[in-house]
């Protein structure tokens, strides 16, 4: 823990984070306008004192639509991770400790979820389902899920031949209680690694879904359909690119940047 | 009187190799027919060196691994007839301490945790405060203090962690403990004090320790009986003092003739 | 049985020029708890066709001491005090570049874990040549030709054809052989040996260590055995040199101080490893814990397990105090204290 801390660029990305997660939750405060006020008057406007970053196609304020996107996306993000993790980390452990037909089985089935295409799968979750964010983070979940049973498998079959849980067998612990009170805790490390990765892959995801009208639906804001929208309108204005673009990278950026300083703390522990 | 511990034609292999069809081709005995005895409140060391099959031996002993073939009788039970939970009950009786110190313990959790964790499992003792009285007492019988409950395995040296490793081997009171070269990883001046303390609980408790070693100067000083293991096999068996003045098989003269002699103006090894 | 031989008796007369002196070498690291001193004080002196065995526990120093000399010290460790003279140049001074050529045609070492020290991708021939070819201006195929002599003076059997075998096809204690021959392969004058038989079972050690000291008989080598284990010094050392917690505390010939230790520490460790004298079971132990660098204690630094400590110990680091026959002893109270005689 001491060892993260004292990493500048993860501590700024954590920060990054934090600060990101309290606009989220106090976004309807910050903004200047109602974010899905149309204004046809002044479409695609520059920066101005009364739209600090401009206006859309439709005349919504920027500064504004970019704050209500925020819970979105995080909000998007929390439900993708959640799915990916529920699904893949108890049975990535499971696969990882017991071994042998339960894993050879269960990593058959996880490498087949990995094969599919992540956009093709999402398509086709959303095909049957219909659009939306949900349905969309569903997708998105299901195809993380693989990741997820790999490092629990990797991690539990690493912490399986370690001599204290040879000992707590010999102590006659009962199979459940050694996953969850050994396994568990000292997989801990490596997962959260792995959730810290997953976090930007799923706002990635989600922004690419978005943006191509599978997601989000409008007039709801979000990073990726405002991307869209701008992307669409890029001849005329292009500024609007940038604050949903420049949200996107330094979002996913400050995820992978946790992520490297978690991974680095733990490597350097386990030296001593 | 029958002996706490005994096993007949023990054998135990692992597979090296299987073909495309999933048969194991290549395999290693790695136990081959072993028939010993462990009285109750003795030592037995079982010496050898790498791959003669007494680290597998002990953990046959305690049923972590299954063996292939011969039975092991506990107590004058036979533990291939236990089912799982009865035997979750006979590991009570049967400890084991292991070689590393620094990985025998759970790193994240702390040490009065994992002391304690035995009388959790097989409902030892109920509420928290009487289990922690009693983890108080057993780090006090190993020679720690009181305080140290709450702390982690980082915090501990070698001796130390053996230590506690040991009273958790205690907490259910055990007649036997299968010791798997429990001071090789310790520092030379640590090993005396370790020794001196399973002695000392074999003393006052009655315990029987199974001492697996390749530490035959170690061995001398602390075994009542002493068998020799090579490749899978006990080549030879006896009190400790006959099988070093004595010694009739041709693996077992090698072994002594082999150790270091801490007497330079004798020297053995290089003539 | 090998029939027993006695050790050789090292006159002051018989005694030749060092050919490495370390003095007053001072080694720290950089931990969480700032600069430590691994190793402090430390003077050495390894003569041709000697063995000297520097022995200790963990944290005593033994290794990083190896280390230095060869200017391998991990990047958090440097040295900052002494000086280290071979062929009349100091070592601690020399540029990387020269230090290059030294390791491997001047000065060799081998580790405890053969199987990791070689490289699993190369055949052990190859990797033995390629040391020749590092220091020796030599074709590849002459450079193969020296390797497989040099395989053959270990004593690998069908030197020539398994020359080309892989680490992995080797048993540890050959691995070492292979080591040996690799680290000798250009003639050095100094082996620093680091633990090498310490992971091997006891008789793959009792044939490492004759070939070790055949190889220095044949070369005239000057061995600086690092290990733990008092019995390895016994059978192969001429000399000895203790050390706790980063200090020397004793140094003389191997039968002196056996025979008669003269530093707490060294007669606690001789007789904790010893039959109790009484003939009880119990062993006789020193109390107390190793030191960590960063927690070693003022003065005298064995002085909280020592059984004949005074109020003194505790104030000032003793000095090596010179007996004869070599011996040097860091305790003040060495001319005071008589250990009972071990049978």
């Amino acid at each position: 823990m001491a060892r993260l801390l004292r990493n500048r660029w993860a501590m700024l990305s954590l920060g990054y984070i934090v600060f990101l997660v309290v606009i989220a939750l106090i976004a309807p405060l910050l903004m200047t306008h109602d974010p899905d006020v149309q204004d046809l008057a002044h479409r695609l406007a520059n920066p101005s004192g009364s739209h600090l970053l401009g206006t859309d196609v439709f005349g919504r304020d920027t500064y504004s639509r970019l704050l209500s996107a925020a819970p979105v996306t995080l909000f998007a993000a929390a439900q993708g991770l959640g799915i990916a993790v529920v699904l893949g980390i108890p049975l990535g452990l499971f696969a990882g400790y017991t071994g042998r037909w339960a894993d050879s089985g269960l990593t058959l089935v996880a490498s087949a979820f990995q094969s599919l295409p992540p956009l093709i799968l999402a398509l086709a979750v959303i095909g049957m389902l219909g659009p939306g964010l949900t349905n969309a983070m569903l997708a998105v979940g299901i195809t993380l899920a693989p990741r997820f049973f790999r490092v629990a498998r990797a991690a539990a079959e690493s912490i399986r031949s370690e001599p204290y849980i040879e000992a707590c067998r010999s102590m006659g612990v009962p199979t459940t209680r050694i996953l969850w009170r050994h396994v568990i805790p000292n997989a801990s490390g490596s997962l959260l690694v792995q959730v810290s990765f997953a976090v930007g892959l799923v706002i990635s995801a989600e922004a690419s879904l978005s943006f191509l009208g599978l997601g989000v639906q409008l007039p709801q804001a979000s990073w990726g359909g405002m991307l869209q929208g701008a992307y669409h309108e890029a001849s005329r204005n292009a500024f609007g690119l940038v604050p949903p673009a420049v949200m996107i990278t330094l979002t996913i950026m400050a995820f992978f940047t946790l992520g490297d300083g978690v991974r680095d703390a733990l490597a350097r522990s386990s030296d001593g | 009187m029958t002996a706490l511990l005994e096993t007949v034609g023990l054998s135990k292999s692992f597979p090296l190799d299987r073909n495309l069809l999933g048969r194991v081709t290549h395999h290693v005995q790695a136990v081959n027919h072993v028939s010993i005895s462990l009285d109750v409140g003795e030592t037995l060391a079982v010496v050898g060196e790498s791959g003669s099959g007494k680290s597998t031996l002990g953990r046959l002993m305690l049923r972590l691994i299954e063996p292939d073939a011969g039975s092991i009788r506990f107590q004058d039970v036979d533990l291939a007839t236990l089912g799982r939970s009865e035997m979750q009950v006979k590991r009570q009786e049967m400890q084991m301490i292991f070689q590393d110190p620094f990985s025998s313990l759970d790193p994240r959790m702390v040490i009065g945790e994992q002391i304690a964790e035995p009388l959790k499992v097989h409902h030892l003792v109920k509420g928290r405060d009487e289990r922690r009285a009693r983890v108080m007492d057993l780090l006090q019988q190993v020679g720690l203090r009181e305080h140290q409950f709450d702390r982690f395995p980082y915090e501990f040296s070698g001796g130390q962690l053996q230590r506690i490793a040991i009273a958790r081997a205690l907490t259910t009171d055990p007649k036997l403990i299968v010791c798997d070269e429990p001071v090789a990883a310790l520092d030379m001046s640590i090993r005396a004090q370790v020794i001196n303390l399973l002695h000392d609980l074999q003393d006052s408790r009655g315990i029987a320790l199974l001492f697996i070693s390749h530490d035959l100067s170690l061995v001398r000083m602390i075994a009542h009986r002493v068998a020799v293991m090579y490749q899978g096999e006990i080549v030879e068996t006896g009190p400790t003092a006959q099988i070093f003045e004595d010694p009739q098989h041709a693996y077992t003269k090698t072994l002594l003739s082999s150790i270091p002699v801490l007497d330079p103006r004798h020297r053995m090894l290089l003539a | 049985m090998a029939s027993p031989q006695l050790a050789q008796e090292a006159g002051p007369e018989v005694e030749r020029p060092p050919i490495l002196q370390i003095n007053g070498l001072v080694v720290e690291f950089k931990t969480g708890h700032g600069a430590v001193a691994v190793v402090e004080d430390l003077n050495l002196a390894l003569r041709s066709g000697e063995t000297l065995g520097l022995v200790g526990e963990s944290g005593s120093g033994k290794t990083t001491t190896g280390l230095a000399v060869l200017g391998l010290l991990p990047a958090n460790g440097c040295v900052s005090g002494g000086s280290i003279e071979f062929d009349g140049r100091d070592l601690l001074r020399e540029s990387p570049a020269s230090m290059r050529k030294i390791r491997g045609r001047d000065i060799a070492m081998i580790f405890q874990e053969p199987r990791r020290s070689l490289d699993p991708c190369f055949s052990i021939g190859d990797q033995v040549a390629e040391v020749i070819r590092a220091h020796q201006d030599v074709s590849r195929r002459e450079s193969f030709r020296l390797a497989l002599e040099m395989l053959d003076r270990v004593q690998i059997p069908n030197a020539a054809r398994r020359a080309h075998d892989y680490p992995h096809e080797f048993s540890g204690g050959q691995c070492q052989r292979v080591m040996l021959a690799i680290a000798l392969a250009c003639k050095p004058k100094i082996l620093i040996a680091d633990e090498p038989t310490t992971a091997l079972d006891v008789t793959v050690q009792a044939t490492i260590l004759r070939l070790l000291a055949d190889l220095q008989r044949e070369m005239d080598l000057a061995v600086l055995l690092i290990t733990h284990d008092l019995g390895v010094i016994a059978e192969t050392c001429d000399r000895v040199a203790v050390m706790y917690a980063g200090e020397v505390v004793e140094q003389g010939t191997t039968l002196d101080l056996f025979e008669s230790p003269r530093h707490p520490y060294t007669s606690g460790l001789l007789r904790s490893i010893k039959q109790p004298e009484d003939g009880g079971n119990r062993l006789n132990a020193i109390r107390g814990v190793v030191p960590a660098p960063h927690e070693f204690p003022s003065g005298c630094r064995f002085n909280p397990r020592c059984d004949f400590v005074v109020e003194a110990c505790r104030s000032a680091m003793p000095d090596m105090v010179e007996l004869d026959n070599g011996r040097v002893v860091r305790c003040i109270r060495v001319n005071e204290i008589t250990f009972e005689a071990d049978s």
